[in-house]
């Protein structure tokens, strides 16, 4: 089943084929347009023009059909929870549920598949953040969308929480064979969630593809930014030969290799995308040999705390980024105006064409 | 004390608020949660009666439902008795009089409910009538016992539109603030404190518990004027 889209609402200009057999993620810093693309799938905000089709029935087509939200049969789990606060759990998760003998039994199975069976008695306002979104999703479950949408499910949930969540969403996603469409902006939630990846960017849809092709191969450079790829340079392609792509950036050489999508030619303006994990930092005369193609002299610049990771800017003719553990940094003994060399892999250097 | 002023008004005020709660809360509900800008026209005529001075109001009311106007006429063939100067046409009054107190408390109450409460509503298929019955409301009672109070202690105050629609008939129209304007027209003072006094304990109360209730996160009452 496809879900094909072309939603035109204040910034947001996107035409959209998303094929339904897995999780779909939406991915893009906030304000990118992602929240207002849910909503107009699910019928929660109108089109300004555009189309929504799921399957053979369409949703939207301008302004003259608009199926309504009621009548979507979708699930939707929203950013922070929006549980009924004045109704029990039970009461919540069977919202959606037309009175019946089987509603009890829909809503336990709707609390077991979300892993909420223990709150079943418990009150609405006594919830954690984890709990009150397991609820949500057992609500959003029990009716039997055809398709679930999840606006920043993990948000606002603490650290532990939302790893263990993360976790059962896609077990639950995978077991259930729901097709989902998830918003975030968050980097390992879409890695851990997704099976396709669509970027957007001011409105617009940059780039799309498993999460693996986008991640290691962003399309252009704001793309390559909003996914934290950190090194971003601009360069000219100096040669291409053996498989190895050589980049001249600034007065330094760098090596990249050569793919099958990409031809470039010498003189080729490109842009040099490095992620900061991917660089290691050597301090004095080491001069063993290594498989490693890249050892740039550079000058540290700051070196910031950032969680378990210590980052480190580089001056080395151009801005370089790298992401060390605490005992490496007190090995190394760097400071800001120490002198180190970055070294990495000619495979960790993804080129982009300009 | 006029026990027949008492009862009349008391069934006068408990009709009329039974009434525009049937009334108020689909029009509140139309009015907070439409996407259309035309309501807003709709907004101004039932804010009306806050502005309009009472006797022009009543002017206007006598003349729509006056033996010689069609509703009226209508009335008549169907009950045999006139609507202007009896309890029905009273009522009627009492009503489009009140409708701001019901309303404006009401509108308050509903735009204060969670927006994504009312859009998970819709998503998990419920349509509008079971969206206002089940989440709706259910998180509106402060504003919708606001509105309760608020319309049946202004319809126990009303003397303008009374005088003019319903007249001065005893046990018919005779409320308790025409009962006060009557005693002090015959001179008796007497009557008239004794009335008033009962009438501004009334008040007292119900402000008063119209503003523990508004603590409690019912809508703005800055309009009071009951």
């Amino acid at each position: 089943m496809m879900l094909r889209a072309r939603v035109r609402r204040h910034i947001v200009d996107v035409d959209l084929t998303i094929p339904l057999d897995g999780v779909t993620v939406l991915f893009g810093p906030s304000g990118a347009g992602k929240t207002t693309i849910l909503r107009a799938i699910a019928g929660l905000d109108p089109l300004d023009a555009g189309h929504i089709q799921l399957g053979d029935e369409t949703w939207n087509e301008d302004a003259r059909i608009v199926v309504p939200a009621r009548r979507r049969k979708v699930g939707y789990l929203f950013q922070d929870h929006a549980l009924f606060p004045h109704l029990s759990v039970r009461a919540n998760v069977g919202f959606g549920l037309r009175r019946s003998p089987q509603r009890d039994n829909d809503v336990q199975g709707a609390l077991a598949v979300a892993n909420a069976t223990h709150l079943s008695q418990a009150k609405v306002l006594d919830l954690s953040g984890g709990e009150a979104q397991r609820v949500a999703l057992a609500r959003a479950l029990a009716s039997n969308p055809q398709l679930l949408l999840l606006d920043e499910p993990l948000s606002a949930l603490d650290g532990p929480t939302r790893s263990s969540m993360r976790t059962d969403l896609r077990t639950l996603f995978v077991d259930q064979h729901i097709p989902a469409i998830v918003v975030t902006h968050d980097r390992a939630e879409a890695l851990a969630l997704g099976d396709h990846i669509y970027v957007l960017v001011d409105g617009r849809l940059r780039q799309h593809g498993s999460p693996a092709e986008v991640f290691d191969r962003p399309a252009d450079p704001s793309v390559a930014r909003v996914l934290g790829v950190e090194t971003a340079a601009e360069g000219v392609v100096a040669n291409v030969h053996s498989g190895v792509i050589d980049v001249a950036i600034a007065d330094q050489h760098v090596s990249a290799s050569v793919r099958d999508d990409l031809t470039v030619q010498p003189g080729d303006a490109v842009l040099v995308c490095i992620r900061a994990e991917d660089i290691a930092l050597s301090v004095g005369a080491d001069h063993a040999r290594t498989s490693q193609r890249n050892r740039l002299t550079a000058t540290v610049e700051a070196i910031a705390m950032d969680g378990p990771l210590v980052r480190v800017d580089l001056d080395a003719g151009f801005g370089l980024t790298a992401y060390i553990t605490r005992p490496a940094l007190e090995d190394l003994e760097l400071a800001p105006g120490s002198s180190v060399e970055a070294i990495f892999k000619s495979q960790a250097v993804h080129i982009i064409a300009r | 004390m006029d026990w027949q002023a008492i009862t009349l008004t008391a069934r006068l005020a408990l009709l009329t608020t039974v009434i525009l709660f049937a009334i108020a809360i689909p029009l509140a509900a139309w009015l907070t949660f439409t996407k259309r800008r035309w309501p807003v026209l709709v907004e101004g005529v039932v804010a009306l009666p806050l502005v309009l001075p009472p006797t022009v109001l009543g002017y206007y009311l006598l003349v729509a439902l006056g033996a010689n106007s069609p509703i009226g006429q209508w009335w008549e063939g169907l009950t045999g008795s006139t609507l202007a100067f009896s309890f029905n046409g009273l009522l009627i009054a009492s009503v489009l009089y009140s409708l701001p107190f019901a309303v404006q408390p009401m509108m308050a109450a509903f735009a204060g409910v969670d927006r994504r409460l009312i859009e998970a509503s819709a998503v998990l298929g419920r349509a509008w009538p079971a969206t206002i019955l089940r989440v709706v409301l259910p998180l509106s009672t402060a504003g919708l016992a606001t509105a309760g109070v608020l319309t049946f202690a202004h319809t126990v105050g009303e003397f303008g539109v009374v005088l003019m629609v319903g007249g001065n008939i005893p046990g018919e129209t005779r409320t308790l603030s025409i009962d006060v304007y009557d005693s002090v027209q015959a001179f008796d003072y007497a009557a008239a404190g004794r009335t008033s006094i009962a009438l501004l304990l009334f008040s007292m109360v119900v402000l008063t518990a119209t503003y523990a209730l508004r603590r409690r996160g019912a809508g703005t009452l800055a309009w009071t004027r009951a």
